[in-house]
């Protein structure tokens, strides 16, 4: 065994050892999920050094650059960090967005419209890469198959599915079959399978090269309105419905896995946490909850909101998650130990309906229907920023994987970019 | 509001429970008459250039209103909202002679789409109050 180059990962902290054996090229992945703008580097080195056979003696110092380089980029994120002003404002829907996402070196981003399309941008220039026509209503759900980033999913309330080359702007397939819009829409991680989610309470898997249907999943007994593959393997898949629970699936089969029920209330997003250990789900019962993805045991539930929850996402490094809701708040809790609430964010003057945090962790952005967006310290829960300019409610924001730009969509018909 | 609520309003709906869309020409008066069913101020209405929704309760319903931009470009895009539409209000300026053409034209294009088969419509002889307003049976 012989090891060839040290590769970084920034989100979560990582880095991934290639080295040869047998001839073989392999690749080992090292999680650094406490590295911090505090933490030691020669410390870390070392116990590294004392744990891996491959990392020797001679790459000692190499090995320290490299996680220099990785806290440097923790630091450069942290919340005393950046200030974003608006950048570009995109202009050319006719009519109110529904949700953004960025490809993954931030790039490009997308944004569906009830205009119909999907348009494809330039976050350097701002300027229209593509605009996908093809549905015959409203484009709610948007994304790129990550990392390739080379095909385009969008769901539509046209009750179809479609897939895109957002280079060319060529429509490659259309998934039929569901009774009701598309909700929900997305690549597996190999990308050759597409999950949907629709109104018609049922989830679908489809094969993404040919367009065929796999498996419909029947189980829902009302609208369903998230869904997620693992990050992980890609073979399980969550789904959470109106009908207050939420499904686990298996890519290979066709019956439920597993129903996680216990929410009082309508599903309103559910998620894996990155390592795929934990789901995340927030209810409009006003909790949210946190499930064991193995055993499927409920190990948490927090009721701290006042109101429905709206949205929950997990931090890259899946040491906390956050929620947002209804009675104009964003909260932070610890997942790993006794899950508890590390932070309130309040500020914001009408319902938070989405919440994402920046890649390093420091920050939480929050869109709201007080046409503002915010930048919070995860920390301490003080408002760092407030991006205003919007004339109508955000419906939806996201950050780019470098934590250098953002995109907010509103329902006054514009995408705005911030950097 | 936000696009949760959207998709809690696009659920086929309950009982007790009514999908009423507004549509008609920009200018006609839409946003005003949504506002005034929810008792808001009516002092300051822009033109919509999406949607409004408001949840009014009535007799005992919960009448979900949908009012929809009405300037030319984004007509072709009415029927995005057709869906599980239970009532169809039809607004007209009546003091607006010289589109009167169109607007009955809009109206007989919304009439022949499958959607909206079967959905009672009421029209809505909007601005009575004005001196140039055309009486009811004219239109």
């Amino acid at each position: 065994m012989k090891l060839l180059k040290f590769h970084l990962r920034y989100h979560p902290p990582g880095i991934i050892l290639e080295y040869s054996q047998k001839g073989l090229i392999k690749n080992k992945d090292i999680d650094l999920l406490e590295l911090n703008s505090n933490s030691d580097i020669k410390e870390i080195a070392k116990s590294l050094y004392q744990k891996e056979l491959l990392i020797t003696d001679d790459v000692r110092d190499q090995l320290e650059q490299c996680l220099e380089t990785l806290k440097k980029r923790i630091e450069h994120e942290g919340p005393s960090g950046k200030r974003f002003y608006i950048y570009k404002t995109l202009q050319t829907h006719v009519l109110p967005l529904t949700n953004v996402a960025f490809d993954k070196n931030g790039k490009r981003c997308l944004s569906g419209s009830y205009d119909r399309t999907c348009k494809v941008w330039d976050v350097e220039t701002g300027k229209e890469i593509k605009t996908l026509t093809g549905h015959q209503n409203v484009v709610y759900s948007v994304g790129f198959n990550f990392p390739a980033c080379n095909r385009v999913i969008s769901g539509s309330f046209d009750k179809s599915a479609k897939i895109w080359n957002p280079s060319t702007g060529e429509c490659l397939a259309t998934f039929w079959g569901h009774q009701g819009e598309v909700v929900a829409a997305q690549f597996n991680g190999k990308g050759d399978l597409v999950g949907t989610g629709s109104m018609d309470h049922t989830a679908k898997l489809f094969d993404a090269r040919t367009g065929a249907e796999i498996h419909t999943y029947v189980g829902h007994t009302a609208e369903v309105i998230a869904l997620q593959f693992d990050p992980n393997e890609g073979q399980r898949l969550i789904t959470g419905s109106f009908d207050g629970t939420i499904s686990m699936w298996d890519t290979r089969v066709k019956d439920r896995v597993t129903v996680l029920s216990g929410h009082e209330g309508e599903i309103s997003n559910v998620q894996f946490n990155w390592d795929s250990s934990l789901v995340g789900s927030s209810s409009l019962d006003g909790s949210a909850k946190l499930w064991d993805a193995r055993s499927n045991a409920c190990l948490a539930t927090v009721a701290s909101h006042s109101d429905e929850v709206l949205d929950i996402c997990f931090d890259w490094a899946g040491h906390r998650m956050a929620t947002s809701s209804s009675d104009c708040s964003a909260r932070v809790y610890d997942v790993r130990a006794d899950f508890k609430e590390l932070a309130v964010m309040k500020g914001h003057r009408e319902e938070v309906s989405k919440v994402c945090f920046s890649p390093a962790g420091g920050c939480l952005l929050t869109a709201s229907a007080d046409r503002s967006a915010r930048i919070w310290n995860t920390t301490t829960g003080n408002c760092i920023q407030v991006l205003s300019g919007h004339q109508g409610e955000i419906f939806s924001c996201a950050y780019s994987y470098a934590g250098d730009a953002i995109i907010t969509a509103s329902k006054d018909n514009t995408c705005r970019i911030w950097r | 509001m936000g696009l949760l609520s959207i998709l809690k309003k696009l659920r086929s709906n309950p009982d007790k429970e009514l999908r009423l869309l507004l549509l008609g020409l920009d200018n006609a008066g839409k946003t005003t008459l949504l506002k005034q069913l929810a008792s808001e101020d009516v002092t300051h209405v822009t033109p919509t250039a999406g949607f409004n929704i408001k949840s009014v309760l009535s007799s005992g319903f919960k009448l979900n209103v949908w009012d929809i931009g009405g300037q030319r470009k984004i007509r072709p895009y009415w029927r995005n909202y057709f869906e599980n539409t239970d009532i169809l209000i039809y607004v007209v300026d009546c003091s607006d002679h010289q589109r009167l053409e169109e607007t009955s034209q809009e109206l007989t294009e919304l009439l022949q789409d499958d959607k909206l088969r079967g959905v009672p419509l009421l029209v809505y002889a909007n601005k009575q109050d004005l001196s140039t307003a055309l009486p009811s049976p004219r239109q």
